[in-house]
């Protein structure tokens, strides 16, 4: 079983660590990139760009969700993007600091 | 299926005979006896059910093998034998309602009246006859009782008067003047005052009571009271009278007052009198209106109603044992009982004591004489029996024709009643016609809820092909609800086509449900086998022959080959299927077609036709009951949904049959007499206006086939936007169907429909799931996917039904996008 095309992206400061994912995100690919956000999250801040991604489904959401928990969480959508629309109807912009580009976010 | 051993030559076959042996009327079959020139001259009975024995109380065993003319002496050479004859001859059946039947049979007279029906059985008759001597000797009774009625009145002498209000002074005739005996009186007038001392002074405030109400009312009164006559003796009358009108005011009164003392003396023999007719009649009444009772409530109306032709139930309630616990289902004719009071003795248990309850424990008859006897038996029932006017009552148990008591009958009065052995005689026979009436309701309920779990069962589709889409419906007749015989089935067939067919067996119920079971299940066999649709149709017929009620069976079969892109098609006496291709052009598949199966001939059914299927065309095959209205040409129906399907072809399937059944069915004007089967396929493919496509229930699989939409909707230059939200909105869909519709069975699939509508995509997706939102906590794990679908599409709409559960999703578009 394949999980849906994507790639992930790390770039690490010091005070923080930036992942930028290309591509989809559903039931498919979650998991992998859960466990992958939750190792580069344990201990530092972490902020996920998600403004090239494609597709972010309800499974994509739930993770962010679980994630927002367990770690200090900002996201990055393009403004007006699918992901920021299913972002704010699942009212999940309105529990993590979001941004609308990676250029706020300055973890060196 | 060969003839019985009792058939004596003649096709019985075992089911055939059950079904006689079942019914309570004798049913006989006689085969025709020819002369050496090949005239009739007798008849033989080579077969009769289990039913009654004959008039001269001789069992089957005794009559099968032998000749009329041995058996009923009276009978040979006869009329009726004769009739048989023509019937035999003619085809026509013979119906003799009232027969006379006289004989002397082993040195013993015998005679009664019976109705007879006899229809044409091979080379012979089936004879369906029922014992009326009952009813027929009850009629003559009644026919007796009426004309010495008639006797009585012209003898009974009358008394008339009149009243003139304005001068108070009442005119009596002779026969008053002899009433009240009076001194014969060449004037016969005296004053209102005079007169008025005569009547009873207990009477007096009711007689005055029913004459002002008919001054007030202008309708006639009839008041029974007793007079003190001129000689200090009392006598018994019934004064009747009514109104005088002049210019629209009442200006008198007129009547009659008839001495009815020897009535009164003998009032107790008269009520049996009276109830013997009452019964006799309300007996005929009765045979006729429960002939074909479809309810429980229309029996007991109609027992009301026989009663009440003659003004005389107050009350009939009727009580049967629910089937599988101890509480009696009562049923009230329309009467005086009050509403509420129905309502609560509904549903009775068997340990509360009341009048039906009491007669279903005990299984004896319960006569309630008055209403002293009434509190006396049913004191705990004291406050429902003041509430009412009910004076007296009679209950009888009802009996299974096994003997075993199931319900209770009550029929009550409005005055005190004298019994007698007659009465209770009458009241028992009515117990058992609606005995009857009942048990033959039962047995219909069950016969039809066999035929509606067969056909049920055997409509379940379950099609996983990953090439087309298949789904049905069926819907039985609105005027009956009763199951007919309509039938469809989907097979995907090991080479990756898929074989469809729908069928129509004749008649109803049961028999046409367990014929059309048989035939559904020989043609999936045959699908599998046959070279082609038209080799199908060809084995199913052999196989028809020998099925009972298969002949003049019409079916359509289609073979669909998604690898060649085509359908091989046949149709054995049935509308054509419709075809409809993804650009959009409709037509009806009018190859391949021959007569319905079962019939005899030697001629040889043409081959199959068959037909360019291109990826993403839509088959619509349907049983006449779809097209077919009284009055209206086939060809008008036809149309009628050649032009509904034009207009909708690209719709989901389950929206497109919705709409089909808007227009064809769902419309005061074209209500269904028929029952309908519709079978819809679409295959897998995308074209300009519709993009379908299967999937297995693999997660994997929904990324699969969101590429596939996400090529689709920008192959159709749908802007970014909307088709993102779209994207997603489907692609919850999906996931969900994997998640929750699979049934972690992962050769079960989710089918994909997305159709581009003027202004707007319609979307479905379907499962083979029964999930419900928000049934058990479903949306527990995925509530944010519902959430997604409604916040990016304008509706969400999810349904349930025997195949599985259908998301269908509506986007409207701005015309710039589309």
């Amino acid at each position: 079983m394949t999980g849906a095309p994507h790639e992930l992206h790390i770039e690490d400061g010091p005070n923080g660590t930036l992942a930028r994912i290309t591509g989809e995100i559903d039931q498919s690919n979650a998991a992998v990139i859960d466990a992958a956000l939750r190792e580069y999250g344990r201990k530092r801040p972490l902020a996920v760009d998600l403004s090239a991604a494609e597709y972010l489904d309800s499974a994509g959401i739930a993770m962010f969700e679980a994630l927002r928990h367990d770690t200090a969480l900002r996201l990055v959508v393009a403004p007006g993007s699918i992901v920021s629309r299913a972002l704010a109807i699942a009212g999940l912009d309105q529990l993590v600091t979001t941004s609308q580009s990676a250029d706020e976010i300055d973890f060196t | 299926m060969a003839a019985g051993a009792d058939g004596r030559g003649f096709d019985l076959d075992e089911r055939f005979r059950q079904a006689l042996d079942s019914i309570l009327d004798l049913v006989v079959v006689e085969r025709a006896i020819r002369d050496a020139t090949g005239a009739i001259v007798d008849f033989e009975i080579v077969w009769m059910n289990t039913a009654p024995v004959d008039a001269a109380g001789r069992s089957r065993d005794q009559l099968i093998g032998r000749r009329i003319s041995e058996l009923y002496p009276s009978l040979a050479g006869g009329e009726l034998v004769a009739g048989y004859a023509r019937v035999v001859e003619t085809w026509e059946p013979l119906v003799v309602p009232v027969m006379p039947y006289e004989d002397v049979i082993d040195g013993r007279p015998v005679s009664g009246f019976y109705t007879v029906q006899a229809t044409k059985f091979e080379d012979g008759v089936l004879i369906a006859s029922r014992d009326i001597t009952q009813l027929e000797t009850s009629r003559l009774e009644l026919e007796v009782a009426l004309r010495e009625l008639e006797a009585a009145q012209r003898l009974a002498g009358l008394g008339t008067w009149r009243v003139d209000l304005a001068t108070q002074l009442v005119t009596l005739s002779g026969e008053s003047q002899r009433i009240f005996a009076l001194a014969p009186d060449a004037s016969g007038a005296m004053s209102m005052t005079d007169l008025a001392k005569m009547i009873h002074p207990a009477d007096f405030p009711g007689l005055t009571r029913a004459f002002e109400q008919a001054i007030a009312t202008g309708i006639p009164a009839v008041f029974e009271h007793r007079v003190i006559r001129a000689d200090g003796s009392v006598l018994h009358v019934r004064s009747y009278t009514e109104p005088v009108l002049s210019g629209g005011d009442v200006v008198g009164l007129s009547g009659t007052t008839q001495d009815i003392s020897d009535t009164v003396a003998s009032r107790a023999a008269l009520d049996a009198e009276h109830v013997r007719r009452v019964s006799a009649e309300a007996l005929a009444d009765l045979a006729s209106a429960l002939n074909g009772a479809r309810s429980a409530q229309v029996i007991i109306d109609a027992v009301h109603e026989s009663g009440n032709r003659v003004g005389t139930y107050a009350a009939a309630f009727v009580g049967i044992l629910e089937p599988d616990e101890p509480i009696l289902r009562q049923y009230f004719g329309a009467g005086i009982l009050p509403r509420e009071m129905q309502a609560r003795y509904m549903r009775t248990p068997l340990d509360v004591d009341t009048y039906l309850t009491r007669a279903v424990n005990t299984g004896e008859p319960l006569f309630l004489l008055d209403r002293a006897a009434q509190l006396r038996e049913f004191p705990a029932l004291a406050k429902d029996i003041e509430s009412t006017t009910l004076e007296s009552a009679a209950v009888v148990p009802l009996r299974r024709a096994s003997g075993g008591v199931f319900g209770a009958l009550a029929i009550g009065w409005q005055r005190s009643h004298g019994y007698d052995a007659a009465t209770a005689a009458a009241l028992t026979d009515m117990a058992v016609v609606v005995a009857r009436a009942i048990e033959q309701l039962e047995l219909l309920e069950l016969e039809r809820s066999i035929a509606r779990a067969l056909q049920l069962g055997l409509l379940a589709l379950d099609v996983r092909s990953t090439q087309a889409i298949v789904r049905a419906r069926y819907q039985s007749s609105d005027a009956t609800m009763e199951i007919g015989g309509d039938w469809y089935d989907a097979v995907e067939l090991d080479d990756g086509r898929i074989a469809v067919a729908v069928g129509d067996v004749v008649g109803r119920g049961l028999s046409a449900a367990t014929t059309m079971g048989q035939l559904r299940a020989a043609l999936g066999v045959t699908a599998m086998q046959a070279d082609d649709a038209a080799d199908a149709i060809t084995i199913l017929d052999q196989y028809a022959k020998h099925v009972p009620g298969a002949s003049c069976t019409t079916v359509a079969f289609a073979v669909i080959d998604p690898a060649s892109a085509t359908v091989s098609h046949a149709s054995a006496g049935h509308p054509p299927p419709l075809l409809v291709t993804p650009d959009g052009t409709v037509k009806y598949l009018e190859g391949g077609r021959s007569w319905p199966l079962g019939i005899d001939t030697p001629r040889r059914r043409p081959p199959a036709a068959t037909e360019a299927l291109p990826p993403g065309a839509l088959l619509l095959l349907f049983t006449d009951g779809l097209v077919e209205r009284r009055g209206e040409s086939l060809d008008v129906g036809l149309e009628r949904l050649r032009s509904i399907v034009a207009e909708h072809w690209n719709l989901p399937l389950r929206r497109l049959k919705q709409a089909i059944f808007r227009g064809m069915v769902d419309k005061a004007e074209l209500v269904a007499t028929d029952d309908i089967a519709l079978v819809a396929v679409r295959t897998v493919g995308a074209s300009p206006s519709l993009f379908v496509d299967i999937v297995h229930s693999i997660p994997s699989e929904a990324k699969t086939t969101r590429h596939r939409l996400r090529a689709w909707l920008e192959g159709i230059g749908m802007a970014p936007e909307p088709r993102d939200a779209l994207l997603l909105a489907v692609g919850e869909a999906v996931a969900n169907a994997i998640d929750h519709g699979s049934q972690r069975d992962e050769s079960l699939t989710v089918k994909i429909e997305v159709a581009r509508r003027a202004g707007q995509i319609v979307a479905s997706v379907s499962d083979s799931g029964r999930w419900l939102p928000g049934i058990g906590g479903f949306f527990a794990g995925r509530g944010r996917g519902h959430l997604l679908m409604q916040g990016l599409t304008d509706d969400v709409g999810i349904e349930t039904d025997q195949q599985g559960t259908i998301v269908t999703l509506e986007m409207s578009l701005p015309s710039e996008s589309q």
